[in-house]
């Protein structure tokens, strides 16, 4: 009987397992090979180049993630969305550069590595940043490292200091593989960090010694958008019609989620019949890279989205409406992460979050009131 | 009573991993190691083109997803990968060429033993069709991959055939996973032809029309 567990991603399930040459080998971490990094990568000094300013809560916690990695301690940072969590661990990242040690950034989506890159050349300009994800894996080494969690394995025992956001985002979450490349990589702490965390993830960051920091005030001070949750109609692709020319009309960019690739083609396909100047796009889009820049631009007054978009965008003004919210596919954490996508900019703390579903499902009622209890947590 | 328990089970496809019934029609046809899903991703052209007088069947164009698969098959050296390639079709194939002798079109011996296994030899074994083992083999430790279209077009003479074994009269059917530049095959062709089999065919798992690499 097979009591083979995989060296590499501790899998130990049957279906995963091949044999070949009376020798067992892992399947499911197979495809996960390649070059690996230079460990002995000498990291330069650096300086953080910010032109804004932290607010009080940001700098507080800034300066206590320093002190507790200078305790050897791990760390998990609970902050609502537009929180300003990359810039929480800014000085951190500095004060490491400055000691010569392995940074790393991860995250699950690819879309978010590449916003994260150029954030990060900006924020460190005289350090060599490097991003690494599935089509661009040729370069690996440079002081500071970008990358989705899949290229983890390329970075074995490298990190001194990992940050690992979004912890609970697809295809992270719930991906034990992903999770041994991540325990694998780190040589010295790890910062994770994300919006919408569990019970389990705190007890367990207690549990081994850990800190917890919570953040539930954005960096505007202005409190978070609350969604409404507004019953689908009898024709419910009018009444998104009707909300998308209310926001267009003043002049307000829109993304409109909805939980298929198949229902947001439909949906995009039907809204362009009406207001051309918006798109549809998902993971199936082959040029959604431009799709998505040409909106930032303004080049596109609207989106027809999956979830591929309910992380990590900032848009200034945007409103943001989801289709069919009553959908499994949209669970608490999804919900609150997509409402938390509006008012992100300083001069544009308000916006609108609307919620159409046939009932208002559990997740509809428990993101609504998870939303409300931070904003009460951070006496707003 | 067992058997039928066994193969009315549900299977574990080798690529997504998910369970999958298989519908009994495919139990007539073997067990398939791949779901609906999977397959349905699979780029079939099922074309065929004419190489130095002979016909030549390719079944999948040389894209997403195979390229990425055949490499973890053939590189990563994941076996259990080999009844995925002719999932489906296999019965189509062995009644299309149910008369003819397969004869794979030869690795460096290097690859081979670096793989542990011969890779042509385990997908067309599905076939249940008669193999000549051993007719061609590479004369030096040259691998295809490695050359642009010029090196590999003037690169001739890197196969061998072995004379002991008799092909006259015979059905012959070369076969091959990747068709990029033929550069291979046209060589295959040359030696078999010289030995007056009946027929001579191949057979191609992917072919590569995206040139750009090779000019």
């Amino acid at each position: 009987m097979k009591d083979y567990v995989c060296p590499r991603c501790n899998c130990s399930d049957e279906k995963y397992i091949g044999l070949l040459n009376g020798k067992y080998y892992c399947r499911r971490c197979i495809s996960s090979s390649g070059t690996q990094c230079d460990l002995n990568y000498n990291v330069i000094e650096g300086k953080c180049y910010l032109d804004y300013s932290l607010s009080d809560d940001q700098m507080r916690i800034s300066n206590a993630l320093i002190d507790n990695f200078k305790e050897g301690k791990n760390a998990i940072i609970h902050a609502v969305t537009g929180a300003g969590k990359t810039e929480l661990v800014f000085g951190l990242i500095e004060y490491c550069l400055n000691k010569h040690l392995h940074v790393g950034f991860a995250v699950p989506r690819v879309d978010i590595v590449r916003e994260l890159y150029d954030r990060f050349c900006v924020a460190f300009k005289d350090n060599k940043i490097c991003s690494v994800y599935g089509e661009h894996c040729l370069e690996l080494n440079g002081d500071i490292i970008v990358l989705t969690t899949h290229q983890l394995y390329r970075y074995e025992g490298y990190f001194d200091l990992l940050i690992l956001d979004e912890i609970d985002a697809f295809p992270y979450r719930k991906n034990e593989m992903l999770h041994q490349f991540f325990k694998k990589s780190i040589r010295g702490n790890y910062v994770l960090m994300s919006a919408t965390l569990s019970d389990n993830d705190i007890k367990e960051m207690n549990d081994n010694g850990g800190t917890v920091f919570k953040l539930f005030k954005r960096y505007h001070g202005k409190k978070l958008v609350v969604p409404k949750y507004i019953k689908e109609s009898v024709f419910p692709r009018f009444q998104i019609l009707l909300t998308l020319k209310k926001f267009i009309t003043s002049n307000k960019p829109v993304f409109i989620f909805a939980p298929t690739i198949s229902i947001v083609e439909n949906l995009g396909i039907f809204l362009r019949i009406f207001f051309r100047c918006g798109m549809y796009v998902s993971s199936k889009s082959q040029h959604r890279k431009e799709i998505i820049e040409r909106f930032k631009q303004g080049h596109y007054k609207y989106l027809v989205t999956t979830s591929i978009l309910e992380r990590g965008v900032t848009v200034k003004n945007l409103q943001v409406m989801v289709y069919q919210a009553d959908s499994d596919i949209y669970d608490k954490s999804t919900l609150v992460q997509i409402a938390g996508r509006v008012g992100r900019k300083k001069d544009a703390s308000g916006g609108e979050v609307i919620f159409y579903g046939k009932e208002k499902t559990r997740d509809i009622s428990d993101s609504i009131e998870e939303i409300q209890r931070f904003n009460k947590e951070a006496g707003l | 009573m067992k058997k039928f328990k066994d193969l009315t089970k549900k299977q574990v496809c080798k690529v997504c991993f998910k369970e999958f019934c298989t519908s009994s029609f495919q139990i007539l046809l073997g067990n398939s190691d791949i779901c609906d899903e999977c397959y349905d991703s699979f780029p079939k052209i099922f074309e065929t083109e004419y190489v130095d007088g002979v016909k030549v069947n390719s079944i999948y164009e040389y894209k997403s997803p195979l390229d990425s698969l055949i490499y973890q098959y053939k590189e990563l050296l994941d076996i259990e990968l080999c009844n995925v390639f002719l999932s489906r079709i296999k019965f189509y194939l062995k009644c299309k060429f149910y008369n003819y002798n397969l004869v794979l079109l030869p690795s460096s011996e290097n690859a081979i033993k670096k793989r542990g296994f011969n890779h042509l030899y385990e997908i067309f074994k599905n076939l249940d069709l008669p193999i000549i083992e051993n007719l061609l083999y590479k004369s030096n430790d040259s691998t295809q991959k490695e050359l642009n279209y010029l090196s590999r077009m003037t690169h001739r003479g890197f196969i061998n055939m072995n004379n002991n074994i008799d092909i006259k009269n015979k059905n012959i059917l070369l076969v091959d996973d990747v068709f990029s530049t033929g550069a291979t095959l046209k060589e295959a062709i040359k030696l078999v032809k010289n030995r007056e089999p009946c027929r001579i065919k191949a057979l191609i798992l992917c072919r590569n029309k995206n040139m750009s690499k090779f000019v």
